[in-house]
Parts: structure tokens; C-alpha cells; sequence
């Protein structure tokens, strides 16, 4: 073959490799992921000691409702934050697909914490069990969002695993959910109050979840260059 | 852009690498260096070659108090690029023609 059609063959498959390769970085949101795990984690911690002070010193008690609170206002202003600087670290890095997946999981994120405030603020009160069912259905607010979101990034990423685990996930989930098993919540201290056992599956989710999937995204990276490609 | 006048600054693979990644937007030297592989010295000397051929626009700042240097395509080296590209193109259809 000609040298120079060759040389043209070799440089053309080395731009088009490169160009795919930053398209296909993911590595950069990593630490998106890990945020939101490590906001959720501290949630987790707050909520945890808020039902601890509930279970130990009595309903009312002001220092669990500021533990309650704070948990909640913290995710939510980490959640912003978040937002805010990655979305202009990945604009300026000009990766549409880093790009897209900052905007589908903020508005996933801060979305299901609104809904999930209106719903609680529009349940009717009272104690009977249809109240009890409307009261574990907003587990599914939290849950479906998350699940179609993380469905999306196994899709956009061209990440097999992360769909598959997902999928297994939901299955594992929706079986939790309708077992309406329960498990002891805020125990620090030796009492616990029984929330439902898939309530503390999407903690988990939302915590060593994102933490897992942020290590994982950094991990695969791309694939590197050809030795012959380096100059 | 002529096959027989290739500019200097697109005739290393490792800097013609450098100047695709910055297509998609810009990157620190960091990124560069996992990107292309190459060691220190040689991106920082390829970079430097292209600063002074006026195809990237490099910037030196200090992020957490650590020095930082970030490349981006100036639009001459973007233009400089997209020629080359097409004079790819063209020398690869030439080749597919079939001769007389």
C-alpha cells in the first residue's frame, strides 16, 4: 500500500480513537457519585441518631428534631453544590454524555426529595392502615427515580454491569417491598423503633451505592493508546 | 493543506493525539498525560511545541495550591486540524478511485 495511504489509515484511526476515548471518560464524574454517597451516608448517620434520641429521651425532643432536619437540609444544599460545580467542570471538559448524566441524577435527586416532602405533607392523618400503606408508598418516590436513573447511566456509559446490577437491585427491592418485612431502626443505644426492611435497602443504595458505582466508574477508565500511537 | 506541507506541529502522533483530545474541550495535563500515556517530559515538550505554533493556548494556574496547566485548541489550531482532516479524507478517496 501507498505510504502515504497509510500514514492517512494510521493517523485518521488515531484521532477517531482518541476522540472516542475522551467521549467515553467517565472517570471525571466519578467523584459525583462518591459525593452523593458520602451526602446520603451523613444523612443516614443524622436520621439514625435522630430515632436514637426519639427512642431514648421521647418523642418531642428538640435535639432529634435537629438531627431530622439537618440530615435533610444537608443533602439537599450537598445536592446543589454538587450540581453546581460539576456541572461546570464537565461544560467546560465539553463530554455530552458526562454532561447529561449530571443533569438526569440532579434532577432525580433533588426532585424525589421535593415529591417526597409534598406527599408526606398531603397524606391524611390518622392511623389506620390504609394511612400505614400510603406511608410505605413513598419509599416508591425515592426508589423509582433512582432506579430509572441508574438504569440510564448503565445505558449512556455502555456499562453492562451497572445495568445488570440494577436490575437485580430492583428485583431484590420490589421483593422486599411487598414482604413488608421490618427491621430495628436507631438501635444506638439499645432500642430501636421497626421501620420496613426496604426502606433501609434504598440507604444502602443511595450510600455504599453511589460510593461503589463512583469507585467503579474511575476504575474503567478507557482502555489506553496503542504503544505504536505514542509519539 | 498539501500532503507535501504538513505542518511540523501535526507530524508527531503524540501531538496530533494531544490536539484530538482538546477537540472535545479543554484538559489539564493530568488528563493529557492519561489520555496519550506519554511521560512528563515528553507531553510537556510536545505541548510546548504547540503552544509556540500558536495551536493551543496553554494557562498556568495554582487549584488547591498546586500548580495547574490547562490546554485548550486555539481556533488557528482547530482551523489547522480540520485541514489536515480533510486532506486525510481526500488522500483516502483518491485511493478508493479506481485507476485507468
Amino acid at each position: 500500500m501507498d505510504k502515504k495511504i497509510e500514514m492517512a489509515i494510521d493517523d485518521l484511526t488515531l484521532i477517531k480513537r482518541v476522540i472516542q476515548r475522551t467521549r467515553q471518560d467517565f472517570s471525571r464524574i466519578s467523584a459525583y457519585f462518591i459525593g452523593i454517597g458520602l451526602l446520603n451516608l451523613a444523612m443516614w448517620l443524622s436520621e439514625e441518631t435522630a430515632y436514637m434520641i426519639l427512642n431514648l429521651f421521647g418523642y418531642g425532643h428538640p435535639a432529634a428534631r435537629v438531627f431530622w432536619w439537618g440530615g435533610r437540609v444537608l443533602l439537599l444544599v450537598g445536592y446543589l453544590l454538587l450540581f453546581i460545580y460539576y456541572y461546570q467542570k464537565v461544560k467546560k471538559k465539553g463530554n455530552e454524555i458526562c454532561e447529561g448524566m449530571v443533569k438526569i441524577w440532579m434532577i432525580v435527586l433533588i426532585g424525589i426529595r421535593i415529591l417526597g416532602w409534598l406527599y408526606i405533607r398531603l397524606l391524611p392523618s390518622g392511623n389506620d392502615d390504609k394511612i400505614t400503606v400510603l406511608w410505605r408508598c413513598q419509599e416508591l418516590i425515592e426508589v423509582l427515580p433512582v432506579l430509572f436513573a441508574l438504569f440510564m447511566t448503565g445505558i449512556l456509559t455502555k456499562r453492562t454491569l451497572i445495568t445488570a446490577i440494577t436490575a437485580f437491585y430492583s428485583i431484590f427491592y420490589f421483593v422486599l417491598f411487598v414482604s413488608m418485612k421490618e427491621v430495628s431502626y436507631g438501635t444506638w443505644g439499645g432500642v430501636g423503633t421497626r421501620i420496613s426492611a426496604s426502606r433501609v435497602c434504598i440507604q444502602y443504595l443511595m450510600s455504599l451505592g453511589m460510593i461503589l458505582l463512583g469507585i467503579y466508574l474511575w476504575r474503567r477508565r478507557e482502555g489506553r493508546l496503542k504503544e505504536t500511537d505514542r509519539g | 493543506m498539501e500532503i507535501n506541507a504538513i505542518p511540523e506541529a501535526l507530524q508527531t502522533k503524540l501531538r496530533l493525539a494531544v490536539l484530538s483530545a482538546l477537540l472535545t474541550g479543554e484538559k489539564n495535563f493530568r488528563e493529557l498525560k492519561g489520555i496519550t500515556e506519554a511521560t512528563d517530559g515528553n507531553l510537556g515538550a510536545q505541548l510546548k511545541k504547540l503552544e509556540e505554533a500558536g495551536y493551543i493556548a496553554v494557562r498556568k494556574a495554582f487549584v488547591n495550591k498546586k500548580p495547574q496547566t490547562t490546554c485548550t485548541l486555539t481556533e488557528f489550531g482547530r482551523q489547522q486540524f480540520k485541514e489536515y482532516v480533510e486532506m486525510l479524507e481526500r488522500l483516502f478517496r483518491q485511493a478508493e478511485e479506481p485507476r485507468d
